[in-house]
């Protein structure tokens, strides 16, 4: 291993941003793909989701069962208890009409890293609700009663929902009052007889969505296509909607139990945190990084360490996903952060000595939702 | 992974769409080498997720997956760059092309995209394969088709164009 590598490595092995059509060309195929008619698979599910850590001695003891069509189309593992577990609102509220088309929000769910919700939009009589493919909110921002921001769509929109306040905040600075980070959506169902659309928003952050007691859902435009891909041909419905909605206590009173790490039998990890949430438990932990590579050594022998690690790194996975049923595994911000500063600060050792980060790069820093 | 590969074989929708979600970004990446445009290497993907849920009861080995999922998303995106010649010589450099992609603005797809951009498209993809995937070059020449001497030659190219162009900037800072 030369200098070279390493350059090509801190470039190649950095995920690369992908372009919101992307994602959302991801979901709608997922989405679209057809059952199988050999499909095996119980439709109920049981997460058995007892789990004792050796480490940690953290007991949960739920078992639900997955047997519903799930409204908010989210692969995180803690909405299905959430949903389960009759964690979701449906607010009392009124259709707001602009210009011929009411909007209201059908239903929503919120806790620390989920913010989902069902609008209903019912269309003016000179368009046809089952032939609209594809839907969105134009600049759409929500925000709640201490003008923290759950979701902005756009710059523009925030610069006016700013003008007039006090906001100790700026568009972009991710954190308690600016959380929102990113969004798909999709139109769940189209109702002929009322000519109503029922477009569902699933919002995430790597933060905490705040326990908030009153929210604003405002977009100043609906856009509608009949095509599901492509992004011209739209109808666009103007307007200004703007639609408040009380938050029930079950939501902004969620509690979140926090475990202290007394001690860990595997002395290449460290646990960092481990909690517990109404809707899932999260634990993060590092694994210590591990030389490898000797100078000189050559590829054939690199081939075999970097084998033997990756086998290791795999055996560590199965064991949590199969003691601990962890279902996902995610990459942290902080572990690339960490690697980053480490790499900077040690760039020259790294060079001089061989080592190498190759197989903890990914996803080696892991946070683990149950 | 492997136990959601098992159900996914069985017909398991579900089970499968967690699996290309835990991918999507490595298959993003890796078509990225061999396509300019987004709207293409969406539909590189678009296919290879199809193609892969329509054949997955014939993988054999399941801890192969992802070495077949990929050979699918390398044939989808040749096929995709053949019926295009538009896509010849097209690889944006940052600075140099008013198309480029807006994500490109992100530094980390701008240094990307400046390394990729030294290169051809078996260099660039080898290259991800290697370094980012972490496939073996007997792995990857399986992959694209190639004799394994094929794939270092063409690694070592890679590795000497990028030294030449970089060095000043990388290594002597």
């Amino acid at each position: 291993m030369n200098s070279i590598d390493y350059v090509i490595e801190n470039i190649l092995l950095k995920d690369l941003q992908t372009p919101n059509s992307y994602t959302q060309r991801v979901n709608y195929t997922l989405r679209t793909l057809p059952e199988k008619k050999n499909n095996i698979m119980s439709k109920k599910i049981k997460f058995a989701f007892a789990t004792v850590c050796c480490c940690l001695c953290l007991t949960v003891g739920v078992v639900f069962a997955k047997n519903y069509i799930k409204d908010f189309f989210n692969f995180n593992a803690g909405m299905d208890t959430a949903i389960e577990n009759g964690y979701i609102e449906e607010p009392k509220t009124e259709y707001i009409e602009v210009n011929d088309t009411e909007a209201k929000i059908e239903n929503f769910l919120m806790d620390d890293f989920n913010f989902s919700f069902t609008v209903s939009i019912k269309l003016p009589d000179n368009l046809d609700a089952s032939k609209i493919a594809r839907g969105r909110l134009v600049n759409l921002i929500i925000t709640d009663e201490e003008n923290r921001t759950i979701y902005c769509e756009n710059k523009d929109t925030f610069e006016k929902f700013k003008q007039g306040k006090d906001l100790k905040y700026e568009f972009g600075e991710y954190g308690e009052n600016f959380v929102d980070n990113g969004s798909n959506w999709y139109i769940k169902e189209k109702d002929s007889e009322t000519n109503t659309l029922k477009l569902i928003y699933n919002l995430y952050t790597p933060n905490k969505y705040p326990k908030s007691k009153k929210l604003n859902f405002s977009f100043t435009n609906i856009n509608l296509s009949e095509r599901e891909i492509y992004e011209n041909e739209e109808t666009v419905l103007q307007g200004n909607w703007s639609i408040d909605v009380d938050v029930p206590e079950k939501f902004y009173n969620r509690e979140c139990i926090v475990y202290t790490v007394e001690s860990c039998s595997n002395k290449n990890m460290t646990i960092t945190q481990a909690e517990v949430y109404d809707t899932c438990m999260k634990f993060k932990f590092d694994l210590a990084f591990k030389k490898i590579y000797e100078e000189g050594d050559t590829e054939e022998e690199i081939n075999k360490k970097g084998a033997e690690l990756f086998y290791e790194q795999q055996k560590i996975e199965e064991e949590l996903k199969e003691k601990y049923m962890v279902r996902d595994f995610q990459a942290e911000a902080k572990a690339k952060e960490l690697q980053e500063k480490w790499l900077k600060e040690h760039s020259e050792e790294i060079a001089k000595e061989g080592w190498i980060l190759y197989y903890y790069w990914n996803s080696r820093n892991l946070g683990i939702y149950i | 992974m492997n136990e959601l590969i098992k159900k996914a074989k069985k017909g398991d929708k579900s089970a499968f769409s967690e699996v290309i979600l835990y991918y999507q970004n490595d298959l993003y990446k890796i078509a990225r080498t061999r396509l300019s445009e987004n709207a293409d290497i969406e539909d590189a993907v678009q296919e290879t997720i199809i193609s892969a849920y329509e054949s997955i009861h014939k993988l054999k080995n399941i801890s192969k997956f992802k070495t077949w999922l990929v050979t699918i998303l390398i044939n989808q995106c040749n096929r995709i760059y053949n019926e295009q010649s538009k896509l010849k010589n097209a690889y944006c450099k940052y600075g140099l092309n008013e198309n480029c992609d807006a994500t490109t603005q992100d530094r980390i797809n701008l240094q990307f995209d400046n390394l990729m951009s030294l290169l051809n498209s078996d260099e660039r993809t080898i290259l991800v394969l290697y370094y980012s995937e972490g496939y073996k070059t007997k792995e990857i020449a399986r992959i694209l088709d190639m004799n394994e001497s094929t794939v270092r030659n063409k690694m070592s190219k890679a590795r000497q164009k990028i030294e030449n162009n970089l060095k000043e900037d990388y290594i002597n800072e």
